[in-house]
């Protein structure tokens, strides 16, 4: 008898510990979702209990707006900034700016959750980094903006260009507005600069696929013991600037003849592709190939000065910029070769948007205006304070302070690529005319037909979903040569496709396509 | 018999003293135990309710219109519905029972050993099972990385075989993801089965001695009989979680490796690397809801089956 009482004993115990434990992570995701929003309103107190100081000074109360912040690891002096920050934002617009950091590593599922909660903890934020713009809209999670933005659009229009801003529109209403970024990625290689003078190039030269693989057939040649193509964030990361790929980095549906056709194409079973695929297995028999590359755990900071591989696949809107980006970043010489000779410009990844729950939408659009027209403020969110985040050069570029660097900064650096108008910032180690460049690079690139259309795949989730486990499962193998036999892959690749309904997805994006350009 | 007594005494007592007022004290202390798993277990099911629904943040998730069973449709989508429920069940199957005669053994092994050793061993043993998965995956990766990895540079480089590419190829993964998942297992289930085993009284041991037992025969009829109702509550747990599988061990582990999915993808990694970019409260709960609800009805199926059979160590 006593057994059969500890046995059930033991049975409830281990009944509350299972459900404990699946109950376990949900709570582990709530609690973390309190702890930030109790984090957010903590700090929100902070700045309320120095506010009301200054409010005594001024007149009444001000209201705090939000704002979401990426960074790499949460930066010691957000106070400061906040600070500053608010210092213009209550005489521009009569408000206090809490900055929420967002960890890039964490985005998809902080932004879940801050969003998700129909809370207003995150006043103004950027749909596209770790979520997705359209479906932030469909969702009901971002305002529509056109009456709030009325009296900026002008002038907003004049700072981003009325491509980007008007590339915020779902079905004609505007709900975000367009990340004024580099639209153009041209592919290049990056491989150490003496390697590269070696062969005859210098950073910055064009090449193409076919003198690519002349480069890793002499590299090779000289230097049969080292790899020569590494992993840059876990995969090859090869681009393909001949096509549009309407905003989905897994291709499912692009318009080919760089964003110039009006039909919307399987990219997996086009010549872009297959002729890829070719190079894929003429690299693998090669033997170029960094070995268990997808499983390699290294960056091309790690590999390329070590010696240990020569290079890796890169995107950037410039190669010559990427080199240099690359030789200030790796400690090593280093040059970039762009592999397509025309670039095309595509839809902006990121868009501002203001929650549905703020307290106040006219300073949240008052906040939009300021980050895509003011300098200060953009600069601040970038680089942080002069003389605290960075210094200024003589030839007008920015650079860190004397002792500091990536990992003592007091500032998240190297996010511009995540704020409404990085152009109007200081260039951080690069030359100073950099976003001259880059607008440039923007204005020099063949604007894709389907430039400002958002695709809302909803109807076809069923096949989105399936579509991107099959591309999960084969393209990064065989962009990494780890596969045996290529032709066979790449059929059952696009069967595969097939079979999970790449067509429909394709038939969605048509139809959104034709209605977006007036057929 | 006579410890049988006192458990008359109990359910007899209450009714004679109206007894509420006396288990009082034992009620309060439940509160917290109770409050935790109303608040913790209970609460959330009325998520259960996002499986049906179109999720709408505009009108609140309560108030968002539903939709029917269409947020089950994508896991049934494509040929992969038969790989992914396939790979759950199987790789489930050989760990309940790999894992738990590996438990099992150990557990009696650590019973017949009567040295201070004891407290190392258990030690030991647990270690696994206290390593974080992404620290496991690494471990693996030392062994298998073809390059530098341990298994083709100091086993197989001295026997003269050729490397062999772990990462590319899907026949051994089976094997090196049931190695792993009961090498990190096997001590947490052993203490479970080691501490039934030292609560065995110890004359049933000295009687089978005395009748000339071999240690074999010990085991088999003294030992194997009293662990039968916690294999069998154990069992019964694990058949429960049949359709869900440990996330780590098959994202973590393969290292998310494409060439690798036939034979590491499962229904939580499926519906992690679908979703993820999608955001998609609705049919993430739709795969929550129908996992639990196979594994419910395989605990009860299991359970009247047990009853039939041995009415003693069903679970309820």
């Amino acid at each position: 008898m006593a057994k059969k009482i500890t046995a059930v004993l033991l049975a409830l115990c281990l009944i509350v510990t299972v459900f404990a434990a699946c109950g376990g992570n949900e709570g582990g995701s709530s609690s973390q979702a309190g702890g930030s929003s109790s984090e957010a309103s903590s700090s929100g107190g902070e700045s309320s209990g120095a506010e009301s100081s200054e409010a005594n000074e001024n007149t009444g109360d001000v209201p705090t707006i939000s704002l979401m912040v990426t960074c790499g690891t949460t930066p010691a002096d957000t106070a400061d900034v906040e600070a500053a920050l608010s210092e213009i934002t209550r005489e521009k617009i009569g408000c206090n700016v809490e900055l929420i950091t967002i960890e890039i590593g964490n985005a998809s599922q902080q932004m879940n959750l801050l969003l998700a909660g129909g809370d207003d903890t995150l006043d103004v934020f950027y749909a596209g980094i770790g979520t997705s713009f359209v479906n932030v809209a469909s969702q009901g999670q971002a305002m529509e903006l056109d009456s709030l933005m009325e009296p900026y659009a002008e002038e907003m229009k004049k700072a981003l260009g009325e491509n980007v801003y008007e590339s915020g529109r779902i079905n004609g209403k505007l709900y975000g507005i367009g990340r004024l970024l580099d639209q153009a990625s041209v592919p290049c290689f990056t491989i150490r600069g003496d390697i590269a003078q070696e062969f005859g190039y210098k950073n910055g030269d064009k090449i193409n696929l076919e003198k690519l693989t002349k480069l890793f057939q002499d590299v090779h040649d000289k230097y049969p013991d080292t790899p020569i193509i590494g992993p840059n964030n876990g995969s090859p990361n090869i681009g393909d600037s001949r096509v549009d790929s309407l905003g989905d980095g897994n291709k499912l549906g692009v318009l080919g003849n760089m964003g110039q056709d009006e039909t919307v194409i399987n990219y997996y079973e086009s010549e872009y592709y297959t002729e890829l695929v070719s190079y894929f297995k003429q690299w693998k028999e090669m033997g170029v190939y960094m070995p268990d590359l997808l499983n390699s755990t290294e960056a091309p900071v790690d590999f390329i000065p070590t010696g240990k591989c020569f290079g890796c696949f890169a995107g950037h809107f410039s190669a010559e910029m990427n080199g240099i980006w690359s030789t200030s970043n790796f400690g090593v010489d280093c040059a970039s070769l762009q592999i397509y000779d025309d670039t095309v410009a595509v839809t902006p990844g990121a868009y501002g948007c203001i929650n549905p729950a703020t307290k106040n939408p006219e300073m949240a659009a008052g906040l939009l205006h300021l980050l895509s027209t003011n300098a200060d403020v953009e600069n601040l969110l970038i680089n942080g304070i002069e003389g605290q985040h960075y210094q200024v050069l003589d030839d007008g570029s920015a650079t860190y302070l004397e002792g500091q660097d990536i990992t003592s900064v007091g500032w998240c650096l190297g996010y511009s690529w995540a704020n409404q108008n990085s152009t109007l910032s200081i260039p951080f180690d690069y030359p100073a005319d950099y976003f001259d460049q880059l607008l440039a690079a923007n204005a020099a690139a063949k604007q894709s037909k389907a430039f400002g259309c958002q695709f809302d795949l909803t109807g076809v989730s069923d096949a989105v979903s399936a579509c991107t486990n099959v591309v999960n499962q084969y393209a990064n193998p065989l962009a990494a040569g780890s596969v045996e036999d290529f032709d066979a892959t790449l059929k059952k690749f696009q069967e595969d496709l097939k079979a999970a309904g790449i067509d429909e997805i394709i038939a969605a994006r048509q139809e959104q396509l034709d209605a977006f350009l007036g057929k | 018999m006579a410890k049988q007594a006192p458990a008359n005494a109990l359910k007899t007592a209450p009714k004679k003293q109206g007894g509420f007022a006396k288990w009082l004290p034992l009620y309060v202390l439940m509160i917290p135990g109770l409050a935790y798993l109303v608040i913790n277990n209970y609460l959330p099911m009325f998520g259960l309710t996002f499986a049906f629904k179109k999720i709408n943040y505009n009108v609140g998730v309560f108030n968002s219109p539903w939709c029917g069973l269409d947020n089950f449709g994508f896991l049934f989508k494509t040929k992969d519905a038969f790989i992914i429920f396939r790979n759950t069940i199987c790789y489930n199957l050989v760990f309940i029972l790999l894992g738990n005669v590996l438990a099992i053994v150990i557990a009696i092994m650590l019973e017949q050993i009567r040295t201070k050793a004891l407290k190392v061993y258990q030690t030991c043993i647990l270690i696994p099972y206290l390593l974080s998965i992404t620290v496991v995956s690494y471990l693996a990766f030392a062994f298998l990385s073809t390059d530098n990895g341990f298994i083709n540079n100091s086993i197989l480089a001295p026997l003269g075989v050729e490397p062999i590419s772990w990462y590319s190829t899907p026949k051994y993964w089976p094997f090196i993801l049931v190695f792993i998942n009961l090498w990190k297992g096997f001590g947490y289930s052993s203490i479970l089965y080691f501490a039934t085993l030292i609560g065995v009284d110890g004359s049933y041991y000295e009687a089978a001695v005395i009748d000339g037992a071999s240690t074999w025969q010990q085991i088999k009829y003294v030992t194997l009989p009293c662990l039968k109702t916690t294999i069998i509550t154990l069992v019964i747990m694990a058949i429960g979680r049949m359709f869900y599988s440990d996330f780590g061990l098959f994202y973590q582990v393969p290292m998310n490796n494409g060439m690798l999915f036939d034979v590491t993808n499962t229904i939580d990694t499926y519906v992690y690397r679908g979703l993820l970019q999608l955001n998609d409260v609705g049919r993430s709960s739709a795969a929550g809801f129908l996992q639990s609800l196979l594994g419910f009805t395989l605990v009860m199926i299991t359970n009247v089956i047990t009853r039939k059979v041995d009415p003693d160590s069903a679970l309820f």
